[in-house]
């Protein structure tokens, strides 16, 4: 019963992440020039480190093309814009060769160029925000940990230092926790309450300091 | 004041005929003082993009669209191997 259990565990992230892999991958095979284009566009992003704002205008340079493919289109009649894209993208199933291949995408390359580029273009900008954001959180973590360690620091040399701003301040992390005040020994009688060394009132400091019966 | 608005009309005319024209008068200095030999490259390597498209879809409507975006792509990347304008280089050339 516990292996059982064990191999559920070990199992559960990988079905899991093969359900949502995989519909994923049958949707971009039923749409590959789709596909192409949007992995071309991000792998182009990604190696050469371009913002996604230079894919969107990219993707905005490709219109004059679509609206040319619309005219013509047009031209055929408005149940033919509807159809032909999905009727040129499957034409190349049945007889699959490099040829068709490049026939079915150069078909409905005009549709599916803006199209992907303005897809790769959109999960581009998730991608950076979200490795924005991870570094950021990253970052404060690292500035809380420096924090602690300086208040550790300071704590060891005995003084601290202000905090450096209100937020510091205010976090529980930067304000060590409070200690006991430090009971100090009541003078003794007939010890004068004063700075060191502690001489009795009324001898010389000498005495004081040497014992009775001791002279020089 | 007939004879002024004439005269202002006509310098219109010319700066807008010699706006026109600056760019195409001074294309070929710029082709010659940039890189040619890319430039005939990129030229022969949309031509042959064209063509090919037109052979391959020939007679469907993608055939005129994808004409259109090699022609954009073309405009788009060839003014990189143009020099620049001959204002442009004198402005950025420093002064002596």
């Amino acid at each position: 019963m516990a292996v059982h259990i064990q191999k559920r565990a070990r199992w559960g992230p990988g079905i899991l992440r093969l359900a949502v892999w995989l519909p994923l991958a049958v949707a971009a095979l039923a749409v590959w020039p789709l596909a192409v284009v949007t992995a071309a566009g991000y792998a182009a992003a990604w190696l050469r480190g371009w913002p996604a704002s230079r894919l969107g205008r990219q993707a905005g340079w490709t219109v004059p093309m679509t609206a040319v493919w619309i005219a013509a289109e047009s031209a055929r009649g408005w149940r033919a814009l509807t159809l032909d894209p999905v009727r040129d993208g499957s034409s190349g199933w049945p007889h699959l060769t490099a040829l068709t291949v490049i026939r079915t995408f150069l078909l409905v390359a005009p549709v599916t160029i803006p199209a992907g580029l303005a897809f790769a273009a959109l999960l581009w900008a998730w991608r950076t925000s979200t490795a924005t954001t991870r570094t950021s959180t990253a970052t404060t973590r690292t500035s809380t940990a420096t924090t602690r360690t300086s208040t550790a620091t300071t704590e060891s040399h005995g003084w601290q230092a202000p905090a450096a701003s209100p937020a510091a301040a205010r976090s529980p992390a930067a304000s060590p926790p409070a200690r006991p005040p430090v009971a100090l020994p009541a003078p003794r009688d007939g010890l004068a309450p004063g700075p060191h060394p502690r001489v009795p009132a009324g001898s010389s400091s000498l005495d004081g300091v040497l014992g009775p019966g001791v002279s020089r | 004041m007939s004879e002024t608005g004439g005269s202002a009309e006509d310098s219109g005319a010319r700066t807008g005929a010699t706006r026109v024209s600056w760019p195409v008068r001074h294309l070929p200095g710029r082709v010659r003082r940039g890189r040619p030999l890319r430039l005939l490259a990129r030229t022969l390597v949309a031509g042959a993009l064209a063509l090919a498209a037109l052979h391959l879809v020939a007679g469907q409507p993608a055939a005129p669209a994808l004409v259109t975006g090699v022609i954009t792509w073309f405009l788009l990347t060839a003014r990189a191997d143009l020099a620049p304008p001959p204002e442009t280089a004198r402005a950025a050339a420093p002064e002596r």
